[in-house]
């Protein structure tokens, strides 16, 4: 409605009534699976974040080591051909406090995602991930942190194996 | 006069029936890199626009062409996604040229279908969601509902489309991009496990994954440039009516009217006109519907399959269902045919091919196009 239109013609269906069959509808649902390979990069990296490390590529071109690796460089459309263990420290690119999970549900606690850049990766290499062990009216950008860890036995090669970024030192 | 435009370069990677070792992105940058050595070109600086034909749903991820950019060489130039056959990708690659947006353009179309666990679900989703996904029946059944009605309205039997099927796969076993070669008797098709009678288990083409890039130029571009191409002489799609229980079952419309226009700009008169065809066969049954809409009657479609002909490649019952590159496979097929690089198939020197592609069930979706050599 406008600050014009206090109510439009005609008649009004809410969702009660579709659902008590006043109205006709047809109703689907379905259950979408996917298994995507991950691919010579991505495959690395996650390994990789198995074993506690953090894995780049370097494009032989330009120079740039690209954190999360990719298997070819975007600038140049060369492949990339060396692997850089870089360090699983960085620092605070961008963050927000986030009220909202991803179903847009209000959250009671807020979370804080961050880009991080990773010490070791070029400028704009970032990993997008959460940031803990900190007051989320504390961080701000350019706060060094480092990776936490979860228990080398409970890794299983996904990017959670990372629980979070906190503040370092 | 329209501008010409040329196919300077393809390049492929796959055809597999699943690919374990690459990503989807991997995948087309490797398809890519090929096409880009094959045409002698940067894509950094030489191409103007980028075409990547896919679809969300086969992806798992929505809005998937803002994905594409960096594995084809297009990072922060013009680049769109046409949902639909590769085919018709290149129906865009061509009005780009001619329109004057662009001078040379690729074409990116692949299958990683091996990724989509239920494809059914998929496919479902493409069903009427009033009248036919209520029922139960599937794709596969819309085919055996079209292959019945086909067959007893055209005289085609059995044994015509298992001769197609033995014909194909065979073929297909001099293809190294061919994951479905075989040898088969007559009566091991004929005899096999039915999906949606009449249709059997080998008449339907079992799906493959494959990247595939197409790069076009205008002839003018690519005689500037010292490249020799292979010529488009025709190209367009069609779509009939999309309700499955209408239309003329032994003429569908999309395949005719692409024909039609095509040989139009073309200036030839039919079918036979062409060296070498490569022709929609995602069923067997479609295969010979799709040559009768081009006007090829049922005895000289199979004469033309069994001696290779038609569908030199093993077609889709050969090489594998590709999804939405199924037509983009078609085109390169008759690419490398035409400057005799297509291998253990390599059918003498042609100098003209036709390839026609259709989208799958439900739809009534196709598109056509002409190619040559040496005008």
């Amino acid at each position: 409605m406008s600050s014009k239109i206090a109510k439009y013609p005609g008649t009004e269906v809410e969702l009660d009534d579709l659902r008590s069959g006043r109205f006709l509808s047809s109703d689907y649902e379905t259950l979408l699976r996917y298994s995507w390979t991950s691919g010579v990069a991505v495959s690395r990296f996650l390994d990789g974040l198995k074993s506690g490390e953090i894995w780049g590529k370097k494009c032989g071109k330009c120079g740039r080591v690209l954190v999360p690796p990719r298997a070819y460089c975007e600038e140049d459309f060369v492949p990339t051909d060396e692997w850089v263990r870089v360090r699983d420290t960085g620092t605070v690119n961008t963050f927000s406090i986030s009220y909202v999970n991803n179903d847009a549900s209000r959250r009671k606690e807020p979370i804080v995602v961050s880009v991080v850049d990773i010490d070791g990766a070029s400028p704009g290499m970032g990993i997008l991930h959460l940031l803990g062990e900190v007051e989320p009216k504390r961080v701000e950008v350019g706060m060094k942190v480092e990776a936490a860890w979860k228990p080398k036995g409970k890794r299983r090669g996904a990017i959670t194996d990372i629980r979070y970024f906190r503040p370092r030192g | 006069m329209p501008e010409g435009v040329c196919i300077i370069g393809v390049g492929y990677e796959g055809f597999r029936p699943t690919i374990t070792d690459v990503s989807t992105r991997e995948l087309m940058f490797l398809a890519a890199s090929k096409a880009y050595a094959d045409a002698s070109v940067d894509p950094r600086t030489d191409i103007d626009s980028f075409i990547c034909c896919t679809e969300d749903f086969w992806e798992g991820w929505s809005i998937t062409d803002e994905m594409v950019p960096d594995q084809v060489g297009g990072a922060r130039r013009p680049v769109c996604t046409v949902p639909a056959d590769g085919i018709i990708g290149m129906g865009h690659a061509v009005m780009h040229i001619r329109s004057g947006v662009a001078d040379v353009v690729s074409v990116e179309a692949h299958s990683k279908v091996a990724d989509v666990l239920d494809k059914r679900a998929v496919e479902n989703l493409a069903l009427d969601p009033v009248y036919h996904r209520q029922t139960g029946a599937g794709s596969d059944v819309l085919a055996g509902l079209e292959m019945s009605a086909f067959m007893r309205r055209s005289g085609v039997t059995r044994d015509d489309v298992s001769r197609i099927v033995k014909a194909e796969k065979a073929r297909a076993l001099s293809n190294g991009r061919a994951s479905y070669g075989g040898t088969l008797e007559l009566k091991e098709v004929s005899d096999a496990e039915p999906i949606a009678a009449p249709l059997l288990k080998y008449d339907k083409a079992e799906f493959a994954e494959a990247g595939t890039v197409v790069v076009f130029a205008s002839e003018r571009w690519a005689k500037k440039n010292k490249k020799d191409g292979v010529s488009v002489d025709g190209l367009a799609w069609r779509s009939s009516a999309p309700w499955f229980e209408g239309g003329d079952i032994m003429r569908p419309e999309y395949a005719s009217e692409a024909f039609r226009s095509v040989m139009k700009q073309a200036g030839r008169r039919g079918a036979d006109s062409f060296d070498l065809l490569e022709i929609d066969d995602t069923y067997s049954y479609k295969l010979l519907q799709h040559l009768s809409s081009v006007g090829v009657p049922k005895a000289s479609a199979i004469k033309m399959v069994e001696e290779g002909r038609v569908n030199p490649s093993g077609g889709s019952l050969g090489t594998g269902h590709l999804i939405e590159a199924t037509g983009s496979h078609r085109v390169l097929e008759c690419a490398l045919q035409l400057r005799g690089r297509a291998g253990g198939n390599q059918r003498g020197k042609p100098g003209t091919a036709l390839a026609l592609s259709w989208r799958g069930n439900p739809t009534a979706t196709g598109a056509a196009i002409a190619l040559s050599v040496g005008r």
